[in-house]
């Protein structure tokens, strides 16, 4: 509620000329954002400038945004479809051949893992699966987004949210554990 | 071996973290939006898009009115009388020759200007 509050002055200082003050919003989001950009494109040039058109759109188009949903899952929005659309653009210009080459992952250490490996292997894992499903499990576990909040970013019924979460939930498992030689759980969420 | 739960995918997910943006991501979106030369703050009160329904709309009750006052027997002495039973009539010649509707029309179309003028005003100031 709080933070609402505090969104809510920021977006009225941006609104009253103060363009400013947009640079605290960007600095707040910008990990968020470029977050969901990586998750669908896969690339972090294509990512960055799908974040940087999300936030100059959010900008933009500010004043729209009326407090009906929560200023995250209304930026999410705005991203999510940045990264579709360039996906897209990047679809018809680009040749097949230039798709993303995966790096060999490295062979397992025995016990924990620290922060960056746990997200290597994770990105890795993440990459099996379609864009859209690493996006609506990173939206629901990292972000804790509802059901409802995923809905309104992607544009996709409740129902087929909740069996995209179930199966990629699935793959995921399945990828993590082809990576880590069945012991996903063991080394992952070990707090070394 | 178990399948991983909700509560340990959201560990696995929170310690694993969001992606870090690259350094030069914060400048070049400031730069970008300290260079648009658009202030989001005021915009007109009817937008372009708008305005099309407000002339299709006006262009469809002229319509109506014309082809209705072509049915309406000049020289009837009871007036036209609708399918529905109703005295059209009234409402038809009051709809053609009112100094209300044209002045109402007048003066929406002055406050439109106005609202414009104020919009673009505000931008101007804004930068």
């Amino acid at each position: 509620m709080e933070q609402r509050m505090d969104h809510a002055d920021l977006i009225q200082r941006i609104l009253s000329g103060e363009s400013r003050a947009f640079g605290e919003l960007v600095q707040r989001y910008q990990h968020l954002v470029y977050t969901v950009c990586m998750r669908v494109l896969r690339n972090a040039e294509d990512a960055e400038e799908a974040s940087q058109d999300a936030f100059v759109k959010a900008f933009r188009n500010l004043s729209g945004f009326t407090g009906g949903s929560k200023f995250s899952t209304w930026l999410y929005t705005i991203a999510y479809r940045s990264a579709i659309s360039r996906a897209r653009q990047r679809r018809t210009n680009t040749d097949p051949l230039d798709e993303l080459v995966h790096q060999p992952v490295a062979a397992a250490p025995s016990d924990g893992l620290h922060r960056t490996d746990v997200r290597h292997y994770l990105n890795q894992a993440l990459e099996k699966l379609t864009p859209e499903e690493s996006t609506i499990l990173s939206l629901h576990y990292l972000d804790e987004l509802s059901v409802e909040e995923i809905v309104t970013i992607t544009g996709l019924s409740a129902s087929n949210v909740k069996v995209r979460l179930f199966r990629s939930r699935k793959r995921l498992e399945a990828a993590l554990n082809t990576e880590l030689n069945g012991e996903a759980r063991s080394l992952l969420l070990n707090d070394a | 071996m178990p399948e991983l739960n909700d509560d340990e995918l959201r560990k696995l997910f929170q310690k694993a973290g969001h992606e870090q943006a690259p350094d030069a991501l914060h400048p070049a979106i400031m730069e970008q939006v300290m260079g648009t030369g658009t202030a989001p703050a005021v915009k007109p009160l009817i937008a372009p898009r708008q305005w099309l329904w407000v002339v299709l709309v006006l262009a469809a009750v002229t319509a109506l009115v014309w082809i209705l006052s072509t049915l309406v027997p000049h020289d009837a002495a009871s007036g036209f009388t609708s399918p529905l039973h109703l005295d059209l009539s009234g409402i038809l010649q009051a709809l053609q020759y009112s100094k209300w509707a044209a002045m109402a029309m007048v003066l929406a179309f002055a406050l439109t200007l106005v609202d414009r003028m104020l919009s673009g005003a505000h931008h101007r100031a804004s930068h």
